[in-house]
């Protein structure tokens, strides 16, 4: 069948979803011709040293690791095209269009094209640094070499790894976040404040809260000063953009995907007949936790695999053999000295638990959805973090999961008066969280306002979290009614004013 | 790869620098690598190991999503 279209699987893009799933479909024993197109001049570098040893200079940009050996390349037997991106799709035909305009017909497609920086409207590219690729990192390595002082817009955990990076070659910095803590979107509140802390005990001066409305690149020497919403202003010789990443799918409009902040997916990564998706570009719907996009290393590994696996089902007419993706996320950052790691999902969760905390900077935190573990993040606790990847799809409760770490429920009265706090905090307004991510533009101003009548700080923090995340889903799930939310929200005020 | 299993030890090697602390290699030979807590990396505890002991290596080595363990057959000393 290797001659043949419908003995043909191309992929799009060679970043590590796009290797890892032609690895696989190597391994399961596909022959037939595999066509893999990437944009970049080379094969993509794996990309986590990017904004670590290689921003820091511990490695030289010729050390950064490839995501395949040459030997192994060559077993793959690929027929790689580099330096040509795929400008459209034509679904009926099974066929796909290069950007020299030479067209290429498939049995099999998978969309692996990943993610572009976001930079933010009130920059001009040229005077900000993103990180995406080795150019990137190479690029920013060598502006922090000369400047001084540096700005970095977005304390994610891309922003937080520039920080460490900055800091080790004893740069000013400041970092920069419209949400109330680093972190905050992805790990909630509770990790976030502590991230806070370690950021702040290394030296880095933290602006949380507040975005940039205004940026004046100076004319003659480097450099630049910024205005932000708090109406404090900086000088910075260098701006770092970390603000978050969008799914690449503009080469997929009029080829008749449904796009929506990535390519919609069914619960087998599948878009169309013939067609997944996988990566950071990929939008999927997971079985439990519904519709999602996942930006981690860990997310590309596994669903590179997955969807090639499904794909080859399919085409082998075994549709029936293929498997749903719904994986235990894993993901980790390394900054100032620390290793911070996470698995689950704890973006769905309702209430944090600290199980185990000490001050050497050991901590375990617990995510729970309705009582049931979804999540699990920390710092000096590897070994919990991965039994918990296999603990949370099983444990019904808190108590089940500790068990099963060999750990004691912590006493209600070991919780410090801010974990009381902020435990209720996210008991009453994750579902705020949830529910503005379905939010449409007018809905958002409507609950906006009326959290703003409540007078609480906190919340309008939290709001700010909660919009940001209702644009990045804006469009999706539209059935939700934002009148299931209003009297929910007077009720844990009144609850307040008798505490 | 076909005179691999002639060998009576084979030889492990491991790169902390690629690990991301999944934890997979403990779980599948424990007596081989263990999680660090201190570090979130795993820790290589003897990189040379007798031949009985492929099959939970080579499942180490599959297991690992960052590609950090590999195996080669020992030279004969």
């Amino acid at each position: 069948m290797s001659g043949s279209a419908a003995g043909r699987i191309v992929v799009v893009g060679a970043g590590l979803a796009g290797i890892r799933a032609v690895q696989a479909l190597r391994s399961q024993g596909f022959t037939g011709l595999i066509v893999v197109f990437e944009a970049a001049s080379e094969l993509p570098c794996d990309r986590p040293p990017l904004s670590k040893q290689i921003l820091s200079g511990e490695w030289h940009a010729s050390e950064a690791p490839g995501l395949l050996s040459p030997v192994e390349l060559e077993d793959l037997d690929l027929d790689l095209r580099l330096g040509r991106a795929v400008r459209s799709v034509d679904l009926e035909a099974g066929m796909v269009t290069d950007d020299r305009g030479e067209r290429t017909s498939y049995g099999g497609l998978l969309i692996a094209t990943g993610a572009h920086a976001n930079v933010m409207s009130v920059f001009d590219r040229a005077g900000t640094y993103p990180i995406r690729d080795l150019g990137d990192s190479i690029r920013l390595r060598s502006a922090l070499g000369r400047a001084s002082r540096v700005a970095i817009i977005g304390a994610g955990v891309l922003g937080v790894e520039v920080a460490s990076a900055a800091r080790d070659l004893d740069l000013a910095v400041t970092l920069i976040d419209v949400s109330p803590a680093p972190m905050a979107s992805s790990l909630g509140l509770e990790m976030g404040r502590r991230i806070a802390d370690l950021v702040e005990s290394n030296g880095v001066s933290l602006i949380c809260g507040s975005s940039v409305e205004r940026v004046e690149l100076a004319e003659r020497e480097a450099g630049a000063s910024l205005w932000l919403s708090s109406g404090q202003s900086l000088q910075a010789d260098v701006i770092v953009s970390a603000a978050g990443a969008s799914a690449a799918t503009g080469w997929l409009d009029g080829s008749g995907f449904e796009v929506a902040d990535g390519v919609v997916c069914d619960a087998y990564s599948k878009a169309a007949k013939g067609v997944y998706a996988c990566g950071d570009v990929a939008r999927w719907m997971h079985p439990e936790f519904g519709s999602m996009r996942a930006q981690h290393w860990s997310n590309a590994a596994e669903q590179g695999i997955a969807a090639a696996t499904n794909l080859y089902l399919e085409l082998q007419g075994l549709e029936h053999e293929r498997r749903p993706y719904e994986p235990v996320p894993y993901f980790w950052s390394d900054h100032f000295g620390c290793r911070l790691q996470a698995v689950g999902h704890p973006q769905v969760a309702d209430e944090t638990v600290a199980v185990k905390e000490d001050e050497n900077g050991t901590l375990l935190l617990v995510y729970l959805l309705e009582g049931r573990p979804v999540a699990a993040a920390g710092y000096r606790c590897a070994r919990a973090i991965a039994r918990c990847k296999a603990l949370i799809p099983r444990a019904s409760n808190l108590r089940a999961l500790l068990e099963g770490l060999d750990m004691d429920l912590p006493s209600s009265a070991g919780l410090s008066h801010r974990q009381h706090a902020c435990r209720k905090h996210e008991a009453t307004f994750g579902f705020v969280d949830r529910c503005a991510a379905k939010l449409l533009e007018r809905e958002q101003r409507e609950i906006r306002t009326r959290i703003s009548e409540c007078g609480d700080s906190l919340r309008l923090d939290r709001l700010q979290i909660a919009a940001l995340r209702a644009e990045q889903w804006k469009g999706i799930n539209r059935d939700w009614s934002p009148t299931r939310l209003a009297p929910t929200i007077t009720h844990p005020s009144a609850m307040d004013d008798h505490s | 790869m076909s005179d691999a299993g002639q060998a009576s030890e084979i030889v492990v090697h491991y790169d902390e620098g690629r690990c991301a602390g999944y934890g997979n290699c403990e779980l599948v030979a424990p007596g081989l690598f263990k999680l660090d807590d201190d570090t979130g990396k795993a820790v290589l505890l003897a990189d040379r190991v007798s031949a009985e002991q492929r099959k939970a290596v080579e499942q180490a080595v599959q297991n690992c999503p960052t590609e950090a363990i590999s195996i080669e057959p020992a030279n004969h000393r």
